[in-house]
């Protein structure tokens, strides 16, 4: 898989659970400060990378992003 | 008859259906057993039956009147994934992830009524309490953070609720903000009413009283109570105020005169962050020999109680039996 196609799927699944447009969404866009997404969505972010990329991304390990980039990051390396 | 006694007899009148997601745990087959045969409760178990058999058999445990329910093969996942698929539109992949999680397949439990409540956290770390609750049962109406409170039992005290007092928040939010500090409160004045059957009044804590000292942290407690009462006009609740003139009469007359019904009178401390929730716990624990229960997660619509993971084969049934008087 391209690296251009994670990030557009990363960020599809970051619009779903942040509840936003994806058109609004930017890879610096920090998960909690500038989405305000709550800790508690993470449960769900990682159902949907899980669901969408050959990965597995436990409870803990969703935590560590702060930004989509870093997101995105994370699943390049668990691919 | 002491605090525990009396929830006691509270559960064994009626009681509740309690799921622990933590099934194979040596200390919470031990705690089933317990209030399983004392009919304190009607535990279910979640885990594989063979695992959990095998476990309780090591033990010397008779699970025969414990009912165990299988996520895997219950029929109950594929209701409970559609269930959520519905609710959050997801994928049924993601429902799926979701509810083979678990503390979330407990949770789900509870709302769909289930269990009566759900006591976990000896084998997860509490945000995973916290998260899989949040998620699947949701926050009560008009409250914006999952708390958490003590009820501490201190010898010779006679001051509080019959020498009984509620401490808020020792074991979650780190440094709330007004507005939360203003649900927190809100959410302990709820949990005492509803656990304890007590008339709350809320002193909500600070190094000053009445304006006795001026500085951003005092404001913010100011701001606190003055948000709560917005939010619960009839609440008794007061502050700023110091904790001597929370609890002793002579000392809330001196400094916030005779007018005051917390003063002197509290039964409820909300402290201004989790350093001073915390470190009160410990130091009223150790110096005044008091007995504390807790800490109880409050602030979801429906009850769910987190455990030490070093919690006893006691607590587990303390915890259990004090969650029922909320279900």
């Amino acid at each position: 898989m391209k690296n251009e196609e994670i990030e557009t799927i990363v960020l599809e699944i970051v619009a779903k659970v942040a509840k936003r447009d994806v058109q609004e969404l930017s890879l610096e866009n920090r998960i909690a400060e500038d989405l305000g997404m709550k800790s508690v969505s993470r449960l769900e972010l990682a159902a949907l990378l899980e669901d969408s990329f050959p990965v597995q991304i436990d409870n803990f390990e969703i935590r560590k992003p702060k930004s989509i980039a870093e997101l995105v990051d994370l699943v390049k390396t668990k691919m | 008859m002491g605090v525990m006694e009396t929830f006691a007899q509270r559960a064994k009148q009626n009681p509740k259906t309690i799921i622990y997601p933590e099934g194979t745990n040596p200390t919470i087959l031990k705690a089933v057993k317990t209030l399983s045969s004392e009919g304190l409760a009607k535990p279910v178990l979640l885990g594989k039956p063979e695992e959990l058999i095998n476990v309780a058999a090591e033990l010397g445990i008779d699970l025969s009147d414990v009912p165990i329910v299988h996520p895997q093969t219950s029929p109950l996942m594929e209701q409970y994934v559609n269930l959520y698929c519905q609710e959050k539109d997801m994928p049924p992949g993601v429902g799926q992830r979701i509810m083979r999680q678990p503390l979330c397949f407990a949770a789900m439990m509870v709302k769909t009524g289930k269990a009566d409540c759900m006591v976990a956290g000896i084998d997860h770390p509490t945000e995973e309490v916290i998260l899989a609750s949040e998620l699947i049962i949701g926050l009560c109406p008009g409250i914006s953070v999952i708390s958490s409170f003590f009820i501490m039992d201190i010898p010779n005290f006679t001051g509080g609720e019959n020498g009984l007092l509620i401490f808020a928040d020792p074991a979650v939010n780190p440094d709330p903000d007004a507005e939360q500090l203003a649900d927190i409160a809100l959410a302990t004045a709820q949990s005492a009413e509803e656990i304890l059957g007590w008339e709350p009044r809320v002193a909500m804590l600070s190094f000053s009283t009445k304006g006795s000292a001026s500085h951003p942290l005092v404001d913010k407690v100011i701001n606190a109570t003055e948000l709560a009462r917005q939010k619960a006009p009839h609440l008794l609740i007061e502050g700023e105020m110091q904790a001597d003139a929370a609890i002793v009469e002579a000392v809330a007359q001196k400094k916030m005169g005779s007018e005051s019904k917390v003063g002197g009178k509290a039964n409820i401390l909300i402290f201004p962050d989790l350093n001073a929730a915390n470190i009160s716990c410990k130091l009223v624990q150790r110096l005044a020999k008091a007995h504390s229960y807790g800490p109880f997660l409050q602030g979801f619509n429906l009850p769910v109680s987190d455990l030490s993971r070093g919690a006893t084969v006691d607590d587990i049934v303390g915890a259990s039996i004090i969650l029922s008087a909320r279900a």
